[in-house]
């Protein structure tokens, strides 16, 4: 580069040869296969490169494109057709330094962050499903363009559903005989089919217990799956905190009693309105606090309360209980993992509940986090951006 | 004596409800697909229907479908019992006029008889004049 920057100021730019040029443009055009896209773009977004497959997922030819501002030429839109703004456009924000390099996954594993899915949208307006891949071209330390890979990931969208709606029939199809054995056994007890002795009950009493576990296995497994699938729909009421408060408190009651475990409410009284999915916001407390119960010795006290941090409502659930152990903790939101000290507690736990408490959080566009020492207990915290409640309030207040 | 019509393709499911049925005093007919229940409908129309969704030979749907067109039909209350739990499906079944959904494992069956009792004694008539 400094060499052509030194021989511009002279009487003649050494030209390059044709040959590297064409070299170079044969290399870019024929990275990846059909199924890969490839673009470079110099550091205003304007496309320097593009591959052959570039055109075949888009529809651009090659030339059509060279010059064009690649966040143009290939619009973004999410699952419900709505364009992603250019300055929301992860291109725009590596061109500007603000973010280094990003992967679009669907749906692989827990542990790598995603980004929702994302459709690009073709030439003759159709769209499809992709994964991409954006990362800065860095030049002595300047940003001084960017590479963009990027795969129609349709089929791979294609075979999550048919895993989704496959295990969501066959969850379905256990609860059939879950629900006789339950129904059974029930009309057992009435005595329609004659009386029992005690032991008989107490045999009976196993069994339907058992079988409750079972029902509730199988309905935390269709439940993370449906969230999963993306298509539980998000409702927005609005909900005030302290009737939110009371629900919660109520579905605590009887598992607390049972475990002599005192419930504690907020303690002033609260006014504040949010708007937000009702029953998304109860499932998520709900985990919380049932798990507090739980994890609590009997005579202890678990406390429910909220709290308002830079632009957030805080909601939290504290106990003193039995805590989670240091080197555990990392794991408490992998779906089906549960803590040593908690299954030896209680045995019968789905490891479930945190997992799909998370994955609800991030459909509100909330966030749970926690704070734990074995023995002293735990307190679990939902993060909810103010936004959406600030509207509320000032309607309220008029 | 109110008849009750049982539309289940599960033989322990129809002998638990209608072990519970008959001893509230109901008599119980069973179809045990949807065709047969609208067969078992022509030719004698029970006062409440306890519907499955997923059966052979013309699921739920297609009967409730059916039974609330029919302007003879359409006020026989219709209670649906189903294992299928999704939003998507219990709204579904409510629009097309169903009058009650049970996601047959998480209700006890006494609340199911409850809600027959609720039908027939008139507590919910109200609803389908």
């Amino acid at each position: 580069m400094k060499k052509v920057e030194k021989n511009k100021k002279g009487k003649k730019r050494i030209p390059r040869p044709e040959e590297i040029i064409a070299e170079q443009e044969a290399i870019f055009s024929s990275i990846g296969d059909p199924i890969m896209g490839l673009a470079v773009v110099d550091k205003n977004g304007k496309i320097i490169h593009a591959n052959e497959g570039f055109g075949a997922l888009t529809g651009w030819k090659r030339e059509e494109v060279i010059g064009k501002f690649l966040i143009k030429v290939i619009p973004r839109e999410d699952e419900n057709r709505n364009r992603i703004p250019f300055k929301q456009r992860v291109l725009s924000r590596v061109l500007l330094g603000k973010i280094i390099t990003t992967i679009t996954v669907n749906n692989v594993a827990a542990n790598i962050e995603k980004l929702p899915t994302f459709y690009y949208v073709r030439k003759d307006k159709s769209r499809f499903p992709a994964s991409s891949v954006i990362s800065p071209i860095l030049f002595k330390g300047k940003i001084t363009g960017a590479a963009e890979v990027f795969y129609d990931i349709t089929k791979e969208k294609e075979l999550e559903r048919i895993r989704i709606d496959f295990l969501l029939l066959a969850s379905h199809q256990l609860r059939t005989p879950l629900s006789g054995t339950k129904w059974l056994i029930e009309t057992m007890y009435k005595g329609l089919v004659g009386e029992m002795t005690k032991k008989q009950k107490e045999y009976l009493d196993d069994i339907y217990k058992v079988n409750e576990q079972m029902i509730k296995l199988v309905s935390d497994i269709l439940n993370t799956l449906r969230l999963e699938s993306e298509a539980a729909l998000i409702k927005k009421e609005k909900i005030s905190v302290a009737s939110l408060f009371k629900d919660v408190l109520i579905t605590g009651a009887a598992a607390a009693k049972e475990r002599k475990v005192t419930l504690q409410g907020p303690l002033n009284h609260r006014t504040s309105i949010i708007e937000m999915d009702p029953a998304i916001l109860k499932s998520i407390l709900g985990s919380f606090l049932s798990n507090a119960i739980n994890y609590s010795r009997p005579g202890q006290k678990v406390i429910l309360d909220v709290k308002e941090e830079s632009g957030a409502m805080v909601f939290f659930v504290r106990d003193f209980g039995i805590g989670i152990p240091k080197h555990e903790q990392k794991r408490m939101f992998e779906r089906f993992y549960r803590a040593s000290n908690a299954r030896a507690l209680k045995p019968t736990g789905t490891g479930l509940g945190l997992n799909i408490a998370k994955m609800l959080a991030e459909k509100i566009g909330a966030e749970i986090s926690f704070k734990s020492e074995e023995n002293k207990g735990s307190t679990f915290y939902l993060r909810i951006p103010k936004r959406s409640s600030r509207d509320a309030k000032v309607r309220n207040k008029n | 004596m109110n008849n009750i019509l049982i539309v289940e393709d599960e033989d322990f499911l129809i002998r638990a409800l209608e072990d519970n049925l008959t001893a509230e005093g109901y008599t119980v007919d069973i179809a045990k697909n949807g065709e047969e229940a609208l067969e078992k409908i022509g030719k004698k129309k029970p006062n409440l229907v306890l519907l499955d969704l997923l059966m052979p030979k013309k699921d739920g749907f297609y009967v409730l479908e059916e039974v609330k067109k029919n302007p003879e039909w359409k006020l026989i209350p219709v209670i649906v019992l189903s294992n299928l739990g999704g939003d998507a499906d219990i709204k579904r079944a409510l629009e097309m006029g169903a009058d009650d959904y049970f996601v047959k494992s998480q209700h006890p069956i006494q609340e199911v008889m409850e809600k027959v009792k609720d039908y027939l004694e008139g507590r919910k008539a109200a609803k389908h004049r």
